[in-house]
């Protein structure tokens, strides 16, 4: 699962914090994750000169950054085991026979109620 | 009878098994607690003799009150008593110098209009003087000769003087102007004294009770009769007033006639304001005494406002414990009256009795706002009090019931919950150990457990097919952390089906699922659950 | 017949229904002090019975009953029209009487009355006697030209002195008619009756009536012997004797009596009591102020609650000022109430309805400012006060039960004596409590707010409220004496607007039209993220979504493919909105198939293209191979008729070398006809090499041939072609006439390319080919047979130039 996040998770940083988003592939809605401000931010935009240092410690940091944003994302995002897409929480339903996205069930007729309202 | 004991003891015995929540309890304990404290509280109060005392008081205040009036009435009636013997003894000097001078008898005066004015003339200063002296509003004289007596009203008719005061009222404390009531209009001009405007020459001695016969008797001094009349109405007007009527003794023993200062009902209803006190408002009363009945009538009464007396009416006495009891047929009154001997060689037996008077529904109102109040203020400290130990009992046992339920849900690992209650934290660190025990524990199962394990088998046909896939995790030996990993499902959802799988199981927490699940594995049952 | 005698039998039922009404009448007393006199009168009134006055004077008279009142009351209402018939019976003079049990000051007229210094009261209140008594007062002060502002200045003075009351009935002197204290003193009273000195009016009692009445006899001594003195003059023991400066109103007195007395009640609170200054005083002022006071409420109302956006603050502003439209209409409703009777008590009880609930409103009002709007249920602090506000009138109501509340005398006069119990000092103690939380919210609040007036104005606020409190304890005229239902309105409308103007309200005109006509998905949420105004059609904002713009506001936001998200902050909160990106992802991805479909088509194309050129060449290898066997048919089917001829001939050496000639010009002709496809120009010298092939072939048949060429340049195909073919025909011809030697020249002169041949014979008949000859003119050229001196000559020119046109 983390590893399937983390290939959807897209990137919405700026050089002042990291932020990441999964879009929901039924509702097509963006969830995004908490913004982690960059420690450095500060003093990247003055010091010209240490740009590689800084660049480099931002990578490092969006690292960190991403894998706190797939726990998040894992909180809230399921995969549809029929249709294999990625759903979020509003659109997944639980089934008594299996846990479906909404148009899965719907398709099949299964009825159930959404993780979260 | 002893059905019922046997009954309320088995009621008891049931109550007592029956677990009551914390909170009613200590309620329950709260309330019946207050509840004692309330009744001693009131029973300290009864004994103490708050509730009773207004009556005590009341006598005592009244006692105080009438002996202060009393003292007053008597201190007054007897300085007018004296102020008007010396008047007397004056008089009779003068009437009588003048007398010798002229060389008359009394008698001779009659008929004899000069003679009249000149002794008129001569007892003015000394009328005068003793009304600006005395404290009364009027001063009198009557001799026993009339002007003329051919007139038709003769015998009752007897000249002298009179003067008063006018224009007396309580916002008015200045000088009051005096006035000519009776007597030769010739020394009203002289003294440039208003005449009052029912003027009369001479007096009508029928007016005035007791008179004639005072001015016929025989006395050797004046101090050995005199008397205060009781209330009479003045003549062709609407005011009334008592006289106290002192021979004027000449030194043979014959009386030249009477003197005396006058009280008048208003002046006495001005000198003696009805106090206003917290009992209501009570009334002076000079009045005579009667067969137990007290005629207002005849005497006189202070202010009356704050009450319905108007001054005319007899009142019937009874006695009473701290006070009596006065009742005029319409109403009734509560005060203290106080024999008082106001005259001397009276000839009739009448007592003079001083009283004060206070209306009985201004008392009885009052006792009965005390008593108001009383009850208002317990019954509002009650419901404070219940309130406040209903919110008390609250707030105690909210936490506990609080971390309690946090015990039951239990979905975070094993951390130490700190509920603020040291023995909540206690028992949890005991049920976690014991938990935590009981999965080392080896072997050893206790007989019941084998009809838990029935249930619990049982009851896992209730779980549908996605929450049995959970639990096969579980039954793998995953955490909870791992299952979004292995099921590809979101963390909200494996809570999700987590707490239906704890309610359809019967288990409070995870790890009472992973200690069935372990036992189950023990006793080589596990392949039911699937 | 019968229908016509219907509606005149209606008719007379009707009109007999009303006279029945007017013969059995009523007697009414419309005037306070004419009760006694219509006792007294009723026996000899046949026909009529005594009932109390229900509605005015006038209306009574109309209806045709006779009434009892006062000369001053009927003269005028006749000149008007109302009543026809007026007995007056009975004289009443306004005199003073003298309480002598209470004082003995002599008075003895308006001016003494004023000396002495002696409390005195009017015995009545009510309008009709205030009337008289002013009037008698003018009369009195000024005999000849009475005004009203004489007897006001009396009166105001004698107030100050400290003696006037207007309800002093328990004054010892009193202002009053004469019969009125000739029955107290029969009833044991002890008043000296005084007719002031200085004059005074007898005003006269009677029955006013449209009808005339009948008095049956015996009626002046029954008057008498009831203690009333007559019209004529006899008057019954007990009034005093001296009558002589009370004065009578005749004709045209009346109309200035009316001037004179008319508003006295208004009058004497006003200048002589000075109460009432900031209230109203009387009727006719309490409609119109009630009435304007709730119009300007209600615009309050409706220019505040637009300007909310706040559904429950506009509703808490709504029901205040309906509490307050309320309370004034009650009491309005209150003051028209003409008897003091249980519905009167219930209205002055609801009084307290409306005043107890205002408190509770500004406490609500106070709680719900900084929390969100939305919660339905009411929140745990607001419970107690509401149901202590529910007691609080529920005790109130039932007042009459248990007097804990007011306490009064039941039956006696409530509306002026009563007192305030323990119930009502708890009610006002819990209404001043929620008051005091409410003002102390506010200061909290506003001591927290941002703008400076947020921290001011609920101060100035306090400031007010506790001058006016003060103003009240020490009785300043302007707070003792306005009214105080106004005054709370105000305050209540003070504390709104200190409110507003504070800023602990999010006020805005401009939202809501922005909202409602947006055509973008505009959201306003507040500082929790909550959505507190959108648009309609817009999709509400998840928390994550919120969290990420109050992080980076300034970005804009997918929310989804097709939806972006643009925030700004406002105050407390931001706004958002949607733009619609579907138009664009859809454009774009419209031109993305195009150009996928174009570049498709590009190569289609261009395999077309290809395709097209391989079969050209095709076609045109064919075509040429046609050509070419056209070409060669017949020189083929000729050269196979000469080798099928060939054994039979004797001469076969010459037919061989012709036909050996024959193979090589068409060997020679096929290679230029190749070589003519590839568009290259033959070179000269390769030119004369084919000649002199030819020569040499020609030779080998017996023919002397020699062709010089003298073109070395490359020539076009075609030319060198036609040349070619020149040649083998004319060394052919040759062969075949044995016209040996042949000469050939082939040169280019000018632009025209000649080719020579001089055969030793005659050419004569012989003709060339047509295919040469056509293709020779078609080329531009000519062949022409010259006849030399000696020789004959063939010539052939072709002009060069020009590309070979294929």
């Amino acid at each position: 699962m983390t590893s399937l996040l983390s290939s959807h998770l897209e990137d919405c940083s700026t050089p002042q914090y990291f932020c990441f988003s999964v879009r929901c592939e039924v509702c097509g809605e963006y969830w995004y994750s908490s913004s982690i401000p960059f420690s450095k931010a500060a003093q990247a935009a003055q010091c010209r000169e240490k740009k590689e240092l800084y660049d480099a410690i931002y990578q490092r940091e969006k690292l960190r950054a991403r894998e706190a944003a797939g726990q998040e994302a894992r909180e809230r995002f399921s995969q549809c085991p029929v249709c294999r897409r990625l759903v979020c929480d509003a659109c997944f339903l639980i089934c008594d026979e299996m846990d479906l996205c909404r148009e899965c069930a719907g398709r099949m007729q299964e009825f159930g109620e959404p993780v979260a309202p | 009878m002893l059905n019922k004991l046997k009954e309320i003891r088995a009621l008891n015995a049931f109550v007592k098994k029956q677990s009551v929540g914390m909170q009613r309890k200590l309620m329950l304990y709260w309330v019946s607690m207050i509840l004692v404290v309330f009744a001693a509280v009131i029973l300290l109060l009864s004994i103490a003799g708050v509730f009773s005392q207004s009556d005590e008081r009341l006598q005592e205040v009244m006692e105080l009150h009438l002996k202060n009036t009393q003292d007053n009435l008597v201190a007054h009636l007897d300085r007018l008593t004296a102020q008007s013997l010396n008047l007397s003894k004056e008089l009779s000097r003068e009437i009588e110098a003048t007398l010798i001078q002229d060389g008359i008898s009394l008698q001779q005066v009659n008929d004899d209009p000069e003679r009249l004015l000149k002794l008129q003339q001569i007892m003015y200063p000394l009328i005068n003087a003793t009304l600006q002296a005395a404290d009364c509003n009027g001063v009198y004289v009557i001799l026993d000769a009339t002007t003329n007596t051919a007139l038709a009203g003769a015998d009752h008719s007897r000249s002298g003087i009179h003067l008063r005061y006018s224009n007396l009222s309580a916002s008015s404390p200045v000088t009051p102007t005096v006035v000519y009531f009776r007597g030769i209009p010739d020394i009203a001009r002289q003294k440039d004294l208003e005449l009052h405007n029912r003027w009369n020459l001479e007096f009508d001695t029928d007016q005035i009770p007791g008179c004639r016969e005072l001015m016929d008797a025989t006395l050797d001094r004046p101090a050995q009769r005199y008397f205060w009349s009781r209330r009479i109405d003045l003549k062709d007007t609407w005011e009334s007033a008592m006289l106290l009527c002192v021979p004027i003794v000449g030194s043979d023993g014959t009386v030249y006639g009477v003197c005396g200062v006058e009280i008048s009902a208003l002046y006495f209803q001005l000198s003696y304001p009805a106090a206003d006190g917290q009992f209501g408002s009570a009334v002076t009363v000079l009045a005579p005494l009667q067969d137990s009945r007290l005629l207002l009538s005849e005497g006189l009464v202070g202010s009356v406002s704050g009450t319905y007396l108007d001054g005319q009416e007899t009142l019937v006495i009874h006695q009473g414990r701290y006070y009596n009891e006065y009742d005029t047929g319409t109403e009734r009154y509560i005060g203290l009256h106080q024999i008082m001997p106001i005259s001397r060689g009276e000839a009739e037996d009448t007592a003079w009795a001083a009283a004060i008077l206070i209306p009985q529904d201004s008392y009885a109102a009052y006792t009965a706002d005390i008593q108001k109040a009383w009850v208002m203020a317990a019954l509002v400290l009650l419901l404070v009090l219940l309130a406040f130990s209903f919110f008390l009992a609250r707030s105690f046992v909210r936490p506990i019931t609080d971390s309690l339920k946090r015990f039951q849900q239990d979905e975070l690992p094993e951390q130490s919950l700190s509920s603020g209650i040291s023995e909540v934290d206690e028992l949890a660190e005991f049920l976690n150990a014991r938990a935590r025990n009981q999965r080392l524990e080896q072997g050893e199962l206790p007989p019941n457990i084998a009809e838990l394990f029935d249930q619990f088998v049982v009851r896992k046909d209730l779980l549908t097919e996605s929450e049995r896939n959970i639990l096969r995790y579980y039954i793998d030996g995953h955490e909870i952390a791992e299952i979004p990993d292995l099921a590809f499902i979101s963390m909200s959802t494996v809570r999700k089906h987590n707490r239906s799988i704890y309610e359809k199981l019967g288990v409070a927490s995870r790890d009472e699922l992973m200690l069935y699940i372990d036992l189950l594995r023990r006793c080589g049952r596990l392949q039911e659950l699937f | 017949m019968k229908k016509r005698w219907l509606p005149a039998l209606l008719l007379c039922l009707l009109l007999s229904g009303c006279s029945a009404a007017a013969s059995g009448g009523y007697l009414i007393s419309a005037a306070e002090g004419s009760e006694a006199y219509s006792e007294a009168l009723l026996p000899f009134l046949p026909g009529y019975a005594l009932r109390d006055g229900e509605d005015t004077l006038y209306a009574e008279v109309a209806r045709g009953n006779a009434v009892a009142c006062f000369d001053v009351q009927a003269v005028p209402a006749m000149t008007r029209g109302v009543g026809r018939y007026w007995y007056p019976h009975v004289t009443a003079t306004v005199v003073l009487a003298v309480d002598r049990t209470r004082t003995d000051a002599v008075i003895t007229g308006w001016n003494s009355l004023m000396e002495s210094g002696v409390p005195a009261g009017m015995s009545s209140f009510s309008v009709i006697r205030n009337m008289l008594a002013m009037g008698a007062l003018s009369y009195g002060l000024d005999w000849k030209t009475p005004t009203k502002q004489d007897a006001l200045n009396y009166l105001e003075q004698l107030h100050q002195n400290g003696g006037f009351e207007l309800d002093g009935s328990d004054a010892p002197v009193l202002i009053c008619l004469d019969c009125e204290a000739a029955a107290w003193n029969r009833n044991g009273g002890n008043y000296e009756i005084i007719v002031p000195e200085e004059g005074t009016l007898s005003y006269r009692i009677g029955l006013l009536s449209d009808v005339p009445l009948t008095l049956e006899p015996g009626l002046d001594e029954a008057l008498l012997s009831a203690g009333l003195p007559l019209a004529g003059g006899e008057r019954p023991p007990g009034f005093p004797a001296d009558y002589r400066v009370a004065r009578t109103l005749e004709g045209k007195d009346y109309d200035r009596f009316l001037a004179l007395a008319g508003d006295s009640s208004r009058d004497l609170r006003r200048q002589v009591f000075h109460t009432r200054l900031y209230t109203t005083a009387d009727m006719r002022e309490h409609i119109l102020s009630a009435l304007l006071i709730a119009a300007v409420i209600l615009l309050w109302k409706g220019t505040v609650s637009h300007r909310m956006i706040r559904h429950d603050v506009r509703r808490v502003v709504v029901m205040m000022s309906w509490l307050m439209v309320g309370w004034l209409l009650l009491r309005l409703l209150k003051y028209q109430l003409p008897s003091e009777g249980t519905l009167c008590r219930m209205c002055w009880y609801g009084y307290y309805l409306f005043q107890l609930a205002l408190p509770v409103a500004l406490l609500y009002l106070t709680e719900i400012l900084d929390r969100a709007e939305g919660k339905k249920r009411l929140m745990s602090p607001l419970w107690p006060p509401l149901v202590v506000y529910i007691l609080s009138v529920g005790l109130v109501m039932t007042n009459d039960l248990h007097q804990l509340v007011f306490r009064f005398v039941p039956g006696g006069s409530w509306a002026s004596d009563y007192r305030y119990g323990p119930g009502f000092w708890a009610i006002m103690a819990c209404s001043l409590l929620f008051l005091a939380f409410a003002l102390w919210n506010l200061l909290r609040k506003g001591s927290r707010s941002s703008s400076r007036r947020g921290r001011i104005l609920p101060l100035l606020f306090c400031v007010g409220l506790l001058a006016y409190l003060a103003a009240y304890i020490q009785r300043v005229p302007l707070a003792w004496e306005s009214d105080v239902t106004v005054n709370i309105c105000i305050l209540s409308v003070l504390f709104f607007e200190t409110v507003l103007h504070g800023g602990l309200i999010p006020v805005n005109i401009q939202y809501q039209r922005l909202f409602a006509s947006a055509p973008i998905s505009l959201t306003l949420l507040d500082e929790d993220g909550r959505t507190v105004l959108s648009s309609p059609g817009a999709r509400p904002i998840s928390r994550s979504v919120w969290q990420r713009l109050r992080t980076d506001i300034q970005q804009p936001l997918l929310r989804d493919r097709d939806t972006q998200l643009h925030a700004i902050p406002v105050r407390s909160g931001m706004a958002v909105w949607q733009e619609d990106l579907s138009q664009i992802n859809r454009l774009r991805r419209e031109i993305q198939d195009v150009q996928t479909r174009l570049e498709a088509a590009n190569t289609l194309l261009r395999e077309e293209g290809e395709v097209k050129k391989r079969l050209l060449t095709a076609e045109t290898n064919r075509a040429l191979f046609e050509q070419l066997d056209r070409d060669m048919e017949r020189r083929i089917t000729s050269l196979v008729r000469l080798i099928e001829t060939l054994p039979e001939t004797e001469q076969s050496k010459g037919l061989t070398a012709y036909i050996t000639l024959c193979l090589c010009h068409i060997k020679r002709r096929c290679n230029l006809f190749f070589l003519a496809r590839q568009g290259e120009p033959l070179p000269g010298d390769e030119l004369s090499m084919y000649l002199d092939e030819l020569a040499e072939l020609a030779r080998y048949a017996g023919l002397q041939t020699l062709i010089r060429c003298g073109q070395k340049e490359g020539l076009e195909i075609r030319s060198a072609s036609l040349c070619y073919d020149f040649a083998f025909e004319t060394i052919a011809w040759a062969l075949k006439e044995k016209a040996s030697p042949l000469m050939g020249y082939l040169e280019t002169e000018d632009a025209r390319l000649v080719f020579r041949f001089l055969p030793g014979g005659d050419p004569g008949r012989w003709q060339f080919s047509e295919d040469l000859t056509a293709a020779v003119t078609a080329l531009g050229g000519q062949i022409v047979c010259k006849d030399l001196d000696d020789a004959f000559g063939i010539c052939m020119t072709i002009p060069l130039g020009g590309e070979a046109c294929g």
